[in-house]
């Protein structure tokens, strides 16, 4: 595979993309690793986070929003063993609400796996870090945290901050916290991943893994998987727009479903975690686990990806590398995602004439468009460019 | 006295749900930057993120599993900006402004996130501080910001770029209208939510408002809800859900329509009634005889509110 650094080309992608197109079946039908289950009479399914030791449900509770204790409690009921929370999330009351919630139940803390974290930039002092873990201890009311992370990891140098991991280490010695993870879901995600992976301290990864973005994810979860690191995914919809395409549920598909069923189908996913807000969701979610995709299924995912990869852009910057003019791509599609979709023409023209002289897309029509080589989702961005420039340059502000 | 309550309950929400295109006010849109410090007034703060802006579509790049919930609440666009102190990346001070597209919105997600201990602060509608984290909101505003610690310098940041995006915004400190005539006797003190989804855990109630109130003692939970479809449809469905996860121990023919008491495993008991095109329960640890006059009071007062997003 040709690569320049952790980015690779436009045939790379295209190849990558075939191959998932062919697992958007294969996984529905190939032998599966490191299921158990099911368990309890309830159909869930455990597999082992990395080399942790920890069993996880295949499930996951992302707890984002919600402090209902039955809903929590209808989800242990259903075999959900595993909760992912944050200490940011409401301001910490979401961790709260779980451990009131588990305490209410009654579950014992040993057969569930906690997962939290906070957001930790580089040259954040150890204490702090030991400090908020401690407060994470005492809003869940538990004497320790089975996976600790730092979050919104966005660049190589965010996983590679020595008082992160001596933090860690010490809250480890005092039987406070079990593993270390990431987390996060910016544009340059793979080059985290993989300076984690070189690193090797990480235990585990919490991330955006879904069948439209990162062409190279799935290798990713392979290399991480073979160095013992478990994955728990999460917005594994590739961003929920199913309800923009006009009868993609047809025939009484179920979309949430699908990705669910897609994301297991890879044997170096441990769990996946989702938002759930209602009882339905719990029994819809539930009802996907070991169960394999069906062609249907499979057709529907495909057809999402092909109608949704080149629509947006992600703003990523990764084809700015490729422009021989220094054009701020993200910036002026930014303004032209505001033109069109957002109804703020005014505001998005007056920000297009503004950019230095050199940034804006006005040269575009005379290049031979090396940026679309340069789009890590397969994205025609000359093509975006130059649509961008014909509404931004309209006319005078 | 019980009928004329039900035949004032039921005309009044009756009467509502005929005029559910009623809107909170409008609150004129605003260039969310433009509510921010400007870093030429800010001395040796300068910004070192931003101001990014993000939309319903795209969100979901800045908050880790958060959009759809602020989504859910209408969210229309957010701008985020760091400053930074200096040249220390470890002195910064983060500000998120909300659009979220109208009182209730930005009410609804200011509450959701309040915790008892918070200091309070007199910033727009309402505004707190806990620790290294503040928020705020007025009209269809919302502006959460945190500082990397509680350093007095990144603290007084924190507080004047909050106070700043408050006075700039538009629009009043008023509450949701739906929340104004609630029974006060008992209520607990800001407890009152807006929940914009799923209320309860359940689909079918769509949204609806919370409060707690103390009686005597022992805390209720009262909720509202406009549920979507038929309400007496929403209260089968609730009365089959209660079936399941505890017992229908009795019904309710005193108070609205459709009316049964309940206990569940983890809710305690509780009762739920038809308003007319309204579903509202209470539940909680009180007896059932202070749980009835408590939701009486709240029909009896006929000021039940239709619930906009």
């Amino acid at each position: 595979m040709k690569r320049t650094g952790n980015r690779i080309d436009r045939r790379s992608f295209l190849q990558l993309a075939a191959a998932t197109t062919s697992g958007l079946a294969l996984w529905g039908c190939g032998p599966r690793k490191k299921e158990a289950g099911p368990a309890g009479g309830t159909g869930m399914r455990y597999r082992e986070l990395g080399k942790t030791g920890l069993k996880v449900s295949e499930l996951t509770f992302g707890a984002h929003g919600v402090d209902n204790a039955p809903l929590m409690r209808a989800a242990i009921d259903a075999g959900v063993t595993t909760f992912f929370t944050s200490g940011e999330y409401l301001d910490g009351r979401e961790e709260a609400a779980l451990g009131r919630a588990i305490r209410a139940i009654g579950v014992r803390r040993n057969d569930l796996v906690i997962v939290t974290g906070a957001t930790m930039r580089p040259g954040t002092p150890k204490q702090r870090i030991l400090d908020s873990i401690d407060r994470s201890l005492g809003r869940l009311g538990t004497d320790h945290i089975d996976v600790y992370g730092t979050f919104e990891v966005c660049t190589p140098s965010d996983v590679r901050d020595e008082a992160w991991f001596d933090a860690i280490e010490e809250a480890k010695r005092a039987g406070k916290v079990g593993h270390m993870a990431l987390s996060g879901h910016c544009g340059g995600m793979q080059e985290c991943l993989n300076a984690a992976i070189e690193d090797g301290r990480f235990e585990v990864f919490l991330f955006k893994y879904d069948f439209v973005s990162y062409p190279d994810q799935a290798e990713i979860l392979r290399r991480a998987a073979e160095r013992g690191m478990g994955a728990i995914v999460f917005k594994v919809n590739a961003g929920n727009r199913a309800g923009e395409i006009k009868d993609l549920e047809a025939g009484g598909l179920s979309f949430r479903q699908a990705t669910v069923k897609w994301a297991l189908g890879n044997p170096d996913v441990s769990s996946v975690a989702v938002t759930i807000t209602n009882f339905d969701r719990i029994k819809e979610l539930t009802a996907a686990v070991g169960v394999k995709l069906s062609q249907s299924e499979a057709d529907m995912l495909r057809r999402y990806r092909d109608e949704m990869i080149g629509q947006y852009c992600r703003f990523c910057r990764t084809c700015e590398a490729r422009c021989p003019r220094g054009v701020a791509v993200a910036d002026v599609m930014r303004y032209a995602m505001y033109f069109k979709y957002y109804g703020r023409e005014k505001e998005a023209m007056r920000r297009y004439r503004a950019l230095p002289a050199g940034r804006s897309a006005s040269a575009c029509a005379r290049c031979a468009g090396q940026c679309d080589a340069g789009c890590p989702f397969g994205r025609r961005t000359r093509d975006g460019l130059l649509e961008a420039h014909r509404l931004l340059d309209f006319a005078p502000v | 006295m019980i009928l004329q309550f039900v035949m004032c309950a039921v005309t009044i929400a009756a009467a509502l749900c005929g005029s559910l295109g009623a809107k909170e006010p409008h609150i004129v849109e605003t260039d969310l930057w433009q509510l921010l410090p400007a870093p030429a007034s800010l001395g040796e703060w300068r910004w070192v993120e931003g101001p990014v802006e993000y939309f319903p579509g795209t969100l979901w790049e800045y908050l880790d599993g958060g959009a759809e919930r602020y989504v859910s609440y209408g969210f229309r666009s957010l701008t985020h900006v760091r400053y930074q102190l200096g040249d220390d990346p470890t002195a910064c001070v983060t500000v998120d402004v909300f659009d979220m597209g109208g009182i209730l919105g930005a009410f609804g997600i200011y509450r959701s996130g309040l915790t008892p201990e918070v200091e309070r602060r007199d910033w727009g509608a309402e505004g707190h501080r806990s620790g290294n984290v503040a928020a705020a909101w007025k009209g269809n505003i919302y502006v959460h910001a945190e500082a990397d610690d509680e350093r007095p310098d990144l603290i007084h940041m924190l507080e004047r770029s909050i106070a700043h995006v408050c006075e700039a915004a538009p629009g009043d400190k008023s509450l949701p209208a739906v929340l104004v005539d609630w029974p006060p006797e008992g209520l607990v003190p800001q407890s009152e939510r807006y929940v914009a989804t799923d209320l309860l855990g359940h689909a079918f109630l769509r949204g609806g408002v919370l409060a707690t109130y103390d009686i005597e003692g022992r805390e209720v939970q009262v909720f509202e809800s406009d549920p979507l479809g038929e309400a007496h449809e929403a209260l089968e469905k609730l009365r089959d859900h209660y079936v399941l996860s505890g017992a229908v121990v009795a019904e309710v023919p005193s108070i609205g329509s459709d009316g049964f008491r309940f206990s569940d495993r983890t809710l305690g008991s509780g009762i739920i009634v038809r308003l007319g095109c309204f579903v509202v329960g209470v539940f909680g640890e009180a007896p059932y005889a202070d749980q009835a006059k408590l939701l009486s009071s709240l029909a009896d007062r006929c000021t039940l509110q239709p619930i906009e997003e």
